[in-house]
């Protein structure tokens, strides 16, 4: 208090701003999505999540065009080999089991490896985990698509229209949901016989609820909005109002949501393969690996073990990708 | 209140009706009857077919097993003659309901104070080993982590029996716990994003400006006011639970409702398939309804938006 007595009026002066640069703005304005994109590149979890998932991506379709060995050539000399990774003698990757080379012992040729091992067919296990997961993405794909069409859609077409209709299509949603979906799906694999397509119709009759729900619920607040009406005023028709006005603002909903619904795709088709009535033999799938590894865990663990890795690092990658979108998207659930 | 539970009541049974319906026409349609023995002698096959009323018209057989179901009478099995369905059904009900009402005692008890502990230790290292856990528990398929839990602890440690259900409480640990990760990790996420709003709002404020210990805060006032929206993912949690049921009891090989149904669903035992379909949408309806009841009587804004409806 004492001091600023001493200093004169006269001391300060007027700064010179331009006006123009009063009204620069430092940072660049960022639309909501470019928003959602730099809080999402902030969170580690979900980038290693993406870059993993599109390593995965590509190893799969790859698969398409070459792997190791070929997935369903059954070799019964080569039957329960141990991983070999080459001349590298790294333990659990030599290739030896309780101390004796198998690989010697079933005199397979110099230069012959397999990676992960081999089952009990002697097919090779990496080849089988890699086209295995391309089946598994495949249905998850399936699932998005279902997903984005018929889940979009229904909740759009009930929560835009309302009233009976609104009533009758809920009342359906109802009933689908209060059995339990994986009932659901067992009773139309009874019907169809088990294979890609009735696991594809068991999905597309059940994955969508839950997209449909929320994106009634939106709609619903948003079909009352000025943006609505002023569209609605200039004469669109309902269907231009959707696909213009109400879908660019459900889009972050429908994003999340979709995240969400391919990791519950995997475990499904993994589920249904493993109790039995999912993809029949002898195509591999991660359901079907898993369900031959646990009948030899006993004796060869890593029939089990490595094709367990591969589907909980796909669904824990989805599943933080998720988390991260939802939380990049939706600020207010993040905290 | 009574006219809200009334209505719903109507609508289980209407659920129901039209699932026992679906299920019945579904199985219609399969090809072949459970009869293709191409040696049975053509009066064989009749007397068989008469046995089991599958001579009658299609609408008769429909009337007939919707007057069963309702006195709780499911048919016959294919697969074990002479049992009655509602017999296989209630001799193997004990293990599964066992199993799941542990399942989702521990995994809730453990989800809210996983939950509780990382929004009080919010951003912490704690918070981080909660939340670790919780996507774990999302993403390894309880049959992947039931399969590695019988590998590891039973059969390389000796610590648990392997299988079967004979050694009473012991035999359930395993199966208990693989189911309860789902649960868990659910409630463990819920109960994080519940509690950290609730720490942040006024009451809590007012609560520590007159002087309570951290601990008084979280006992008297968070910890309850988090655990009312806990409630409504119960009912999600257990439709969890009878599916990982199904996959945990065939891997330990407990006789419980869920081996019956995938063993059921190999052999195409279609008596039994159909009463434990029914089986578990009665049970998952029920739940449903007496959670969002009881939701109304823990949270009276839910009931008056029930009954505005």
């Amino acid at each position: 208090m004492a001091a600023s007595k001493h200093i004169a009026p006269d001391a300060f002066k007027l700064a010179h701003v331009a006006a123009t640069e009063k009204e620069y703005i430092a940072a660049p304005a960022l639309t909501f999505s470019q928003d959602a994109m730099r809080r999402l590149k902030q969170n580690k979890a979900a980038v290693i999540s993406f870059w993993l998932l599109v390593i995965i991506f590509a190893a799969a379709l790859l698969s398409l065009v070459i792997t190791p060995h070929d997935p369903n050539a059954q070799n019964l000399n080569y039957t329960y080999l141990p991983p070999k990774w080459g001349d590298l003698n790294i333990p659990f990757f030599n290739g030896h089991e309780n101390g004796i080379d198998m690989y010697a012992r079933n005199q397979v040729p110099k230069g012959t490896y397999f990676l992960l091992g081999t089952d009990y067919l002697g097919r090779d296990l990496l080849s089988r985990i890699l086209v295995g997961t391309r089946i598994s993405l495949f249905i998850a794909v399936i699932a998005t698509l279902f997903d984005l069409v018929v889940g979009v859609g229904y909740g759009i077409i009930s929560g835009w229209n309302g009233g009976w209709i609104d009533t009758l299509m809920q009342r359906v949603i109802e009933i689908i949901s209060s059995v339990p979906n994986l009932v659901v799906v067992i009773l139309m694999l009874l019907v169809f016989k088990p294979g890609l397509k009735s696991i594809i119709v068991a999905i597309a009759v059940t994955s969508w609820i839950t997209m449909a729900r929320l994106i009634r619920a939106q709609t619903l607040k948003l079909k009352d909005q000025e943006f609505v009406l002023a569209a609605k005023t200039l004469g669109e028709s309902s269907f231009q109002i959707a696909l213009k006005h109400l879908v660019p603002n459900l889009s972050s909903t429908i994003i999340i949501q979709t995240m969400f619904t391919i990791p519950t795709a995997i475990f499904f088709e993994a589920f249904l393969s493993y109790i039995g009535i999912g993809l029949p033999a002898p195509t591999a799938s991660l359901g079907t690996l898993l369900n031959d590894g646990q009948k030899a865990l006993q004796t060869q663990p890593y029939l089990l073990i490595y094709p367990a890795i591969v589907i909980v690092v796909l669904m824990l990658a989805f599943n933080l990708l998720a988390d991260g979108l939802r939380d990049a998207f939706d600020p207010r659930s993040a905290h | 209140m009574i006219k809200y539970i009334l209505r719903r009541v109507g609508f289980l049974i209407l659920t129901l009706f039209l699932v026992a319906s679906i299920t019945f026409f579904l199985m219609k349609l399969l090809p072949g009857t459970p009869f293709n023995n191409p040696k049975l002698p053509a009066d064989q096959l009749a007397q068989l077919k008469a046995q089991y009323g599958l001579d009658k018209p299609v609408w008769q057989q429909y009337l007939n097993y919707l007057w069963g179901a309702v006195h709780g009478d499911f048919g016959t099995s294919y697969q074990f003659t002479g049992q009655k369905v509602s017999y296989l059904i209630s001799s193997r009900l004990g293990p599964s309901l066992q199993l799941g009402a542990q399942a989702m005692v521990v995994g809730t008890l453990l989800g809210i104070l996983l939950g509780a502990l990382a929004a009080i230790r919010k951003n912490t290292w704690v918070d981080a080993v909660a939340t670790i856990f919780a996507i774990l528990g999302r993403s390894i398929p309880n049959f992947v982590f039931a399969a590695l839990l019988q590998y590891f602890v039973a059969f390389k440690w000796g610590v648990l029996p392997v299988a079967l259900w004979e050694d009473g409480f012991s035999s359930s640990v395993l199966p208990t716990i693989a189911l309860a990760m789902a649960p868990l990790a659910n409630t463990a996420r819920f109960m994080r994003t519940e509690m950290v709003d609730v720490l942040s709002s006024d009451y809590i404020e007012l609560a520590r400006s007159k002087g309570d210990s951290q601990w008084q805060v979280v006992a008297r006032h968070a910890l309850r006011n988090s655990m009312i929206p806990v409630v409504t993912i119960i009912g999600p949690m257990a439709v969890d639970l009878m599916i990982g049921s199904m996959v945990v009891e065939n891997i330990f090989a407990i006789p419980g409702i869920g081996e019956q149904f995938v063993k059921s669903i190999t052999t195409n035992d279609y008596p039994v398939i159909m009463g434990l379909t029914i089986m578990y949408c009665f049970m998952l309806t029920v739940v449903i309804l007496i959670v969002d009841i009881l939701y109304g009587f823990i949270d009276p804004r839910i009931r008056l938006s029930g009954e505005a409806n």
